[in-house]
């Protein structure tokens, strides 16, 4: 009697969850599907931003005698943070009033992947102009940045 | 004398023990993005971290009862069972991002690759932990993580404005944009979240137990957790002033341990990056210990099965399969290449979510005078208590909106 | 043992331990003597899937069945020696039936250097 009875209700709540879950899972996609806004957008280029100024920073340490094994195995793991962030910006679904910036962004991160590279494997201390790109592409995604904020 | 050399052992085992990954990364990142203007919310978290280890580790050395019998004898077993489950998920997922953390420390030190280090990670900590006595574990790495004061030096150095740290613990909210408001909040919710991880609760309590607290040791618990975490806050504070003074200067947002270190390079050169390496080294372990410990404890404290480190595996073992086993699937988790400060940053959400569960029976049994005799709490006691179960259930209500609203806490 | 205990509170999710000091179960649920025209008595205390799965909600309780059975370790009342924090109990654990996972697992773990 007893096992009747926990069987229905055991079927009645999976009943309720089942369709909890399918209007969980609805919801959610039609969350995921919306495109990006400005404030989506500038997390990727954000990140990039102080991905560029922490290979700015290694560059800098490194002149002045930072340990170079260690500084090698960070800019590895740098590296990856920055196809990370890239790889984002790109799968990111912009309107077309953002695809313009998007693209600047992802073309000005490009020194980002070259310049850990050159890091990772021991080209330290940065040619002059690379360190400049990287300078360079940190001032001009952090303006890209402030122009999304607003 | 004895006993003096012990509060002083376990005074500097609880600062070391304060930080790990996950603090680390929301105090360095709360500097950088809001200077000191939530050094209230460590100064909240440090006080709540403090009243409920008090209160547990009270309990242990009174009744002698760990955190999650309690849960399962004041709760029922429904509402255990949904903590357990939930303390646990959390468990495992900030053991998962402490073991990533150390194989991203080991690469950093060596250069080999992460997945082997991994591996090397997870056979390091089973054989820690499976050969060493628990008070060896507490001590080697409590006094390890104490390296961490590399960050205090370092804070110093970059000489901060008096003033603004100052202003940083009155509790405001700062003028800022609707957007930035709730970004604000999120780091609240989260760096409160971060010092108050339930695993700490579950551990020092379960702790007390294995290094068989009585009712003689309460005023010692007290000493031990007031000067112990009050000194690991300070150890967060420091951290919140370095991401204020070096890398808030320089817009860098640290997402890698490595790039903590290279805040104490900058002032203190490759003695202070090695110091600092070391030092997250030991503090990402004791953490992964830590957590993987508090799920075997909670497991077989909830289901009544022998537990401790204090017997051999053969007389407790299924306290022994489970905590391996939390070990084995945190690595697993992270072995899929899933970024080890991502998946502590979810992990943290979601135990604010489940501190209001567990903190609960802590307070119903530290205040009842049929269990505790004169060592129930106290008015001070008892309103403090009071007063962070409400902060932590408006925090538990307020995590999972704002991190969603803030796309991840990332804006 | 006191003459009034409150069965919720005092019995209820509290440990076993066996005679020899070794935990070995927590009360999952209690049985009852019900002798028509006096008052229910304790018959035993009983430990087990099939006395906790019962407590869950249905849903829960049909998946606790079917992971973990319905098998159940019944101590008689009478086996209980002192009723404090925990169950104490006369016997050993495997003489009442307690344990026998535990035993397994532990002989399972031998196997293992170290333990």
């Amino acid at each position: 009697m007893d096992d009747r009875r926990r069987n229905r209700a055991a079927r009645r709540q999976a009943a309720i969850l089942a369709v909890c879950l399918v209007a969980l899972a609805v919801a959610a996609a039609a969350f995921l599907r919306q495109p990006a806004d400005e404030n989506e957008l500038k997390i990727p280029i954000a990140e990039l931003r102080s991905q560029s100024a922490e290979l700015d920073v290694l560059d800098r340490a490194l002149a002045r005698g930072l340990a170079g094994r260690f500084a090698q195995a960070h800019a590895g793991q740098l590296a990856q943070t920055v196809d990370r962030s890239r790889d984002e910006l790109t799968s990111l679904k912009t309107p077309e009033r953002l695809s313009e910036q998007r693209a600047d962004a992802l073309r000005l991160s490009s020194p980002l992947v070259t310049a850990s590279a050159a890091l990772h494997e021991g080209r330290a201390p940065l040619a002059a102009s690379t360190s400049a790109q990287v300078v360079a592409s940190g001032a001009a995604l952090q303006a890209i940045e402030e122009r999304l904020r607003r | 004398m004895a006993k003096f050399a012990e509060v002083f052992l376990g005074i500097l085992t609880a600062m070391g023990g304060f930080v790990e990954i996950g603090e680390l990364t929301f105090a360095l990142n709360a500097g950088t993005t809001f200077g000191y203007a939530l050094l209230w919310v460590v100064l909240l978290g440090t006080g709540g971290i403090m009243v409920y280890c008090e209160m547990a580790g009270r309990i242990a050395a009174v009744k002698r009862q760990a955190v999650f019998s309690l849960i399962r004898e004041r709760d029922g077993f429904s509402a255990g069972l949904l903590t357990l489950v939930c303390a646990n998920l959390v468990n495992l997922l900030t053991c998962a991002a402490e073991v990533g953390g150390v194989a991203l420390i080991w690469q950093l030190l060596s250069g080999w690759p992460y997945r082997g280090l991994l591996v090397a990670a997870l056979v390091f900590l089973v054989v820690v932990v499976w050969s060493t006595p628990f008070k060896w574990i507490e001590r080697i790495f409590g006094l390890g993580g104490l390296l961490m004061v590399v960050f205090a030096v370092a804070a110093l150095r970059f000489d901060p404005d008096w003033g603004r740290v100052a202003a940083g613990f009155v509790p405001s909210l700062p003028q800022l944009g609707e957007r930035d408001t709730l970004l604000f909040a999120f780091y609240g919710v989260a760096l409160m979240s971060s010092i108050m991880l339930p695993y700490e609760t579950y551990f020092y309590a379960s702790g007390g137990i294995e290094d068989h607290w009585k009712p003689a040791d309460v005023a010692l618990n007290r000493i031990v957790v007031v000067v112990g975490f009050g000194l690991g806050g300070a150890l967060a504070v420091a951290l919140v002033a370095v991401g204020a003074e070096f890398f808030k200067a320089h817009g860098l947002e640290p997402a890698l341990p490595g790039t903590a270190a290279l805040a104490a390079a900058d002032v203190l050169g490759n003695v202070g990056l090695y110091v600092a390496l070391l030092g997250m080294f030991f503090a990402f372990a004791g953490a992964a210990i830590e957590t993987a410990l508090s799920g075997a404890y909670n497991l077989a404290q909830f289901a009544g099965w022998p537990w401790g480190l204090d017997k051999r595996p053969r007389d407790a073992p299924r306290f022994a399969i489970s905590w391996v086993a939390v070990f084995v699937l945190a690595t697993i988790v992270v072995m899929t290449g899933i970024d080890p400060v991502s998946v502590v940053e979810v992990s943290i959400v979601f135990s604010v979510v489940v501190l209001p569960l567990s903190f609960f029976p802590v307070l119903a049994v530290a205040r009842d005078k049929g269990i505790m005799g004169k060592h129930a709490n106290g008015p001070v006691a008892n309103a403090l208590g009071w007063f962070y179960l409400v902060a932590i259930t408006a925090a538990a209500l307020a995590a999972i909106p704002l991190f969603v609203l803030t796309h991840g806490g990332k804006g | 043992m006191k003459p009034t205990i409150e069965l919720l509170r005092d019995v209820l999710d509290h440990d076993i331990v066996d005679a020899s000091g070794v935990r070995c179960g927590i009360v999952d649920d209690i049985e009852f003597d019900h002798a028509p025209g006096k008052a229910p008595t304790i018959a035993a205390v009983v430990v087990g899937p099939g006395a906790w799965g019962p407590r869950l909600p249905a849903l829960l309780a049909v998946v606790a069945r079917w992971l973990f059975g319905r098998s159940v370790v019944r101590v008689p009342w009478d086996d209980v020696a002192e009723l404090g924090q925990s169950l104490k109990l006369k016997r050993r654990a495997g003489e009442i039936g307690l344990g026998r996972i535990e035993r397994r697992a532990a002989r399972w773990l031998q196997r293992i250097p170290g333990s």
